[in-house]
């Protein structure tokens, strides 16, 4: 309605996929020539129910095709893959005005929650896509092209956890919120809109 | 110079004003454009405003309000129109999770200046899965204002304040008030707020505390009290959240009785809620205890005669405001 340049980039598992919301707001931003970049991240398993287990059509781009939008498929372990799809979908979604559905392909290698057993699934599934993990084969696939060294990869993966180190650190020398500031986010102050 | 108004017209008049105030402000809901609105409050709009900004939506409650949620955090001014409390259940999800908790979830980053507005209360024999009064359910919520015009006046008015909210705010009008009407000054508009209740009877001997499509029958039930004796001081809530508790306490230390006439369910009501604040600030000055009328607790029936007895009638809340003197009052 304002004519901006900009579109909404909405992510979710394919859990939400059998949510009510989902056909909404995609019949919503079909209808209506939103521009959505639709990002489903189907990890198979919404927390531990798998997708044919909740869906009668596990395609997920066949149902998001319903609503006469364009769909993209991509194999969300591959890196290269998944920019190069992001890329694509948010140039049409810019191009058409129209929302585009795109599914990435992927898997949670560790439990849901710190609640959560793990028990809905194989040991040996986990292993075996772990041998897929996106930070492996990536990395596996620089070094074979000869763009990245075994001396700079250790280098970025040693910076990357000492920035974690640091942002943990940071957090545990923090001070607690202070209980008096319990309410301070219910409703905006007064002069600040 | 003044003019007769209908409570109807003076919300069209309000919508208008709103939109032509400012490009980003926006209708939408289902049935607000071609159809002119369920209960014809936008009728007209559409040839006024086009269909951008008079929006016809699909039977999509969920996913309309959801949409105005992300306008509202977009930058622009969305009025969402929900038909009916009844079907905003289908949309408690993103009225409650999202428009009234994304400012604490944000850590204060993000505010949701979303209006809400629908339809509520019984009365108009359409049983009882159109019939419910919940707007005592969203004053449960923290984040949310809740507003609720009993007056001609206040449907004139409120809804320009609400805009200027930089919070979700919900307007819940009484199916039974849009027929209402009354004079109105041409200009200016009276000036209001929407955080104080209102005297709309002053009275010296109980006071009769209610909102929306009840004050009609409070202020019948106060006319018939004063022909018994009995002064009632009327108070019309306007605002169910946050409660204006002073100008509450203020007429019942000085009547010192108090009848709270409620159109939901007594059991965790709002009547509840009132009568517990009552008590906890104004025990000692109390002649008796605090009463209610609510509406029975059955699903409002269909037929006239039965949906006549589930409600709130001026006898019953004649009768309830004297039996808080005895038998003699």
């Amino acid at each position: 309605m304002r004519q901006r340049q900009a579109l909404t980039a909405c992510f979710f598992g394919e859990g939400a996929m059998a949510e009510g919301a989902f056909h909404e707001a995609a019949n919503l931003a079909a209808l209506w020539q939103l521009p959505v970049l639709y990002c489903c991240e189907n990890n198979l398993y919404a927390m531990g129910t798998a997708l044919a287990r909740s869906e009668s059509q596990t395609d997920l781009c066949v149902k998001a095709a319903s609503y006469d939008m364009a769909t993209v498929r991509v194999d969300g372990m591959d890196v290269v893959a998944v920019h190069e799809a992001v890329q694509g979908a948010a140039q049409q979604v810019r191009a058409t005005g129209r929302p585009v559905f795109l599914e990435l392909q992927t898997y949670r290698f560790r439990a849901h929650s710190m609640f959560d057993p793990d028990l809905y699934r194989d040991k040996a599934e986990v292993e075996a896509w772990k041998t897929r993990g996106p930070i492996h084969t990536f990395t596996a696939r620089l070094k074979a092209q000869g763009s990245l060294t075994e001396e700079e990869f250790l280098a970025l993966d040693a910076a990357a956890q000492a920035e974690v180190d640091a942002a943990v650190a940071f957090a545990e020398a923090g001070n607690w919120e202070p209980v008096a500031d319990l309410l301070r986010d219910v409703y905006t102050p007064q002069g600040s809109a | 110079m003044g003019r007769r108004i209908t409570y109807r017209e003076a919300l069209r008049e309000a919508l208008r004003e709103a939109l032509q105030a400012d490009p980003r402000v926006f209708l939408m809901g289902e049935d607000v454009g071609r159809y002119g609105g369920t209960y014809a409050v936008s009728k007209g709009l559409l040839d006024e405003f086009g269909p951008e900004r008079i929006r016809d939506t699909p039977l999509s409650e969920l996913g309309f309000v959801g949409a105005g949620i992300g306008a509202a955090l977009g930058g622009m001014g969305p009025i969402v129109e929900v038909m009916t409390v009844n079907f905003s259940l289908l949309a408690l999800d993103p009225i409650v999770n999202t428009a009234a908790m994304l400012r604490h979830m944000s850590g204060g980053q993000f505010s949701v200046p979303i209006v809400i507005r629908m339809a509520t209360g019984a009365g108009r024999q359409v049983a009882a899965q159109h019939s419910n009064s919940f707007e005592g359910w969203y004053a449960h919520v923290p984040g949310l204002r809740v507003l609720a015009p009993a007056t001609v006046e206040d449907a004139r008015g409120m809804l320009a304040l609400a805009l200027a909210d930089p919070d979700p705010v919900l307007i819940f009008e009484h199916a039974q008030l849009y027929n209402l009407e009354t004079e109105l000054p041409d200009d200016p508009i009276p000036a209001l707020d929407i955080c104080s209740a209102r005297v709309r009877r002053p009275g010296t001997d109980v006071s009769l505390i209610t909102h929306g499509g009840s004050l009609p029958k409070v202020l019948q039930a106060a006319q018939e009290l004063a022909g018994l004796g009995i002064s009632g001081e009327v108070i019309d809530l306007r605002v169910l959240r946050p409660l204006d508790d002073a100008t509450l306490m203020a007429s019942v230390r000085k009547c010192r009785r108090a009848l709270v006439v409620d159109e939901s369910w007594r059991s965790g009501s709002l009547a509840a809620e009132l009568m517990a604040r009552i008590t906890e600030q104004a025990f000692f000055d109390l002649d008796a205890p605090p009463a209610r009328v609510c509406s029975e607790e059955v699903p409002i029936p269909y037929a006239r005669h039965m949906e006549e007895a589930a409600l709130p009638q001026v006898p019953k809340i004649v009768a309830a405001a004297r039996a808080l003197f005895g038998s003699t009052p």
